[in-house]
């Protein structure tokens, strides 16, 4: 699929109505009014001054994406120098989701509220896709007369002027919405041209993006699982011996018997379903085992926390530079933010880094795509003392009332049936309020059905 | 460095004045945008003095007009201060003068803004 941006198609006036790009067929063309000599010299000048402006900003832009290989930064950028080249106030720009290609997810807008954005992007996406699909050009705002009439109306609402497919190798990436251009005029023909060069662009830095993003991501997932089997290692050569032999070793023997089943052929397609079902079961099981045995050690204080005197916010920026390429590839943003001259603190670094992480990995699993999860460091002076305080805040659904009174207890999940769509076994806030006593910190948590939830950790100050 | 970018703020009243300086460009745009936008959630007034400005690029223009469009949006108000030549060019060479509410010092934007 290639962008086509058409000459000839019809370009909306002021008012938004399509009117020709050319004179009418079959008609001569009204003599021009007389227009002094200086007159004309004055409008070539503008008008070349004005190409001149629009390649400059075209070079600006090829420029400004080698900055960043961030998802939302790249959208930024890109979508601040479009606005800058045309002249418009308003645009906004969506990517398709990868778990379902007909689903927009909202990264940036500017000038249009994010809640907003985010419903103009979901009420057009099957109408824009459906024209994409057919043609990857332009597609003016006039022609949303023939969407539902609530979609009509947001988009002249929002004052939409047109929308763009973003396209890499062929494939649509996701698509742009910009508003009208202010004191210029309609989009002729150069403007779409230039818009195309741009969109052609960022395609390329937004699919660069999300590879490079996926590799980090990658690398953690690899790094984490080294660390998680040193750290069963070392668990073996402690006191739960019993429980490795009598659940995890006939346990082992399962999953290595499967594998085996599995490796050899199974005798039809049905035996085979069977065998994956059961060999992702006994997976399933194992890990579950191997979370609650760290639970327990933490709970029944059989490992001893390294204390120390230490910079929380140089620790958790470290930590939110590692896990930003992940979540920004899973479609939501992850922003930091630490006070200045906080004063240390007194904490176990590997803990801590294992209690947000639980806390980042329940925003994650508990909020759609588009939204954000905050890292956010400052003190706290209350009848406590000073404390240094991490919120890990998101804008997702939030929590329930009726849940928040059992939040840390263990084998507690929001949504506790067998049928429920997010997986594991309720221990992540139960064995993070834990790792919060054992620092001789709090953890407390506040939500607002439909307005996200805010998780805050307080460590004493060394 | 002459080019560098950097914000001062002052506040009168219900009014924030900022004094940018330097180069306002994809680089520097975003911050300035999420000052002008912490200032609008304050409820208050923004002056954009931007005598300062060395060089603006088109994300520069990108970042003013949807800071404009955001107070535009809200019960607040904007205005653009002492414009310097390489931001005064851009802004006439697309017609923008009417969009962008505009003065030729900080003293009269701010008589603007008790109007």
């Amino acid at each position: 699929m290639h962008w086509k941006p058409d000459p000839i198609v019809p370009r909306p006036d002021a008012s938004g109505n399509l009117v020709p790009a050319g004179p009418s067929p079959g008609r001569m063309p009204e003599p021009a009014a007389e227009i002094s000599a200086e007159a004309q010299a004055s409008r070539a000048l503008r008008l070349v001054a004005r190409r001149e402006h629009e390649l400059l900003a075209l070079s600006e832009l090829s420029q400004e994406l080698t900055i960043s290989l961030d998802l939302y930064g790249v959208a930024d950028l890109f979508l601040f120098n479009l606005m800058g080249q045309v002249g418009t106030a308003r645009s906004a720009l969506w990517l398709l989701s990868e778990q379902d290609r007909r689903v927009p997810v909202l990264l940036r807008s500017h000038g249009i509220d994010r809640r907003t954005a985010a419903a103009l992007g979901s009420a057009c996406a099957s109408w824009l896709l459906e024209r994409f699909d057919r043609e990857a050009r332009v597609v003016f705002a006039s022609e949303a007369g023939e969407t539902a009439q609530a979609t009509s109306l947001l988009v002249r609402r929002e004052s939409i002027a047109l929308f763009a497919p973003i396209l890499s190798r062929g494939e649509i990436l996701g698509f742009l919405a910009i508003g009208p251009r202010i004191g210029s005029g309609a989009y002729g023909p150069v403007e779409l041209q230039a818009l195309q060069t741009s969109l052609g662009m960022v395609g390329v830095s937004l699919h660069n993006a999300k590879l490079y993003n996926r590799l980090l991501e990658n690398n953690r997932q690899l790094r984490l699982a080294n660390e998680n089997l040193m750290e069963l290692d070392r668990l073996k050569s402690e006191f739960l011996s019993n429980v490795n032999h009598e659940l995890r070793t006939p346990l082992t023997v399962v999953i290595a018997s499967l594998q085996i089943l599995l490796e050899k052929g199974p005798e039809d397609v049905e035996t085979g379903e069977f065998l994956r079902a059961a060999l992702a079961e006994a997976q399933s099981l194992k890990g579950s085992l191997e979370n609650l045995l760290d639970f327990s050690d933490v709970t029944r204080n059989r490992v001893a926390f390294q204390l120390e005197r230490g910079d929380v916010a140089a620790t958790l920026r470290a930590y939110f530079e590692e896990r930003l390429p992940g979540i920004t590839q899973g479609l939501r943003e992850l922003t930091f933010q630490a006070a200045p001259d906080l004063p240390p603190a007194r904490f176990d670094r590997h803990r801590l880094l294992q209690l947000i992480d639980a806390l980042v990995d329940n925003a994650v699993k508990f909020t759609p795509e588009g939204a954000r999860i905050e890292i956010r460091v400052s003190t706290d002076e209350s009848d406590a003392g000073c404390r240094i305080r991490i919120d890990v805040a998101d804008d997702g659904p939030g929590i329930p009332r009726d849940h928040m009174k059992d939040l840390f207890d263990s084998f507690s999940q929001v949504d506790g049936s067998a049928t429920r769509r997010v997986g594991g076994m309720g221990l992540g806030l139960a064995f993070a309020h834990q790792v919060a006593h054992r620092m001789n910190g709090a953890l407390t948590a506040t939500s607002e059905p439909g307005a996200g939830s805010t998780f805050s950790l307080f460590l004493p100050t060394a | 460095m002459p080019d560098a970018f950097g914000i001062s703020e002052e506040v009168r009243g219900r009014t924030v004045l900022l004094r940018v300086h330097g180069k306002l460009d994809a680089r520097s745009a975003p911050h300035l945008l999420e000052v002008g936008s912490r200032i609008r959630t304050r409820k208050m007034n923004l002056v954009l003095d931007l005598s300062g400005v060395t060089f603006m690029a088109s994300s520069g223009l990108g970042s003013l007009l949807s800071l404009a469009e955001e107070f535009r949006q809200s019960e607040n108000r904007v205005r653009l201060a002492s414009p310097s030549p390489a931001v005064d060019s851009v802004i006439h060479l697309l017609n923008l003068h009417q969009f962008l509410n505009i003065d030729a010092s900080e003293e009269e934007a701010f008589h603007a803004l008790e109007a």
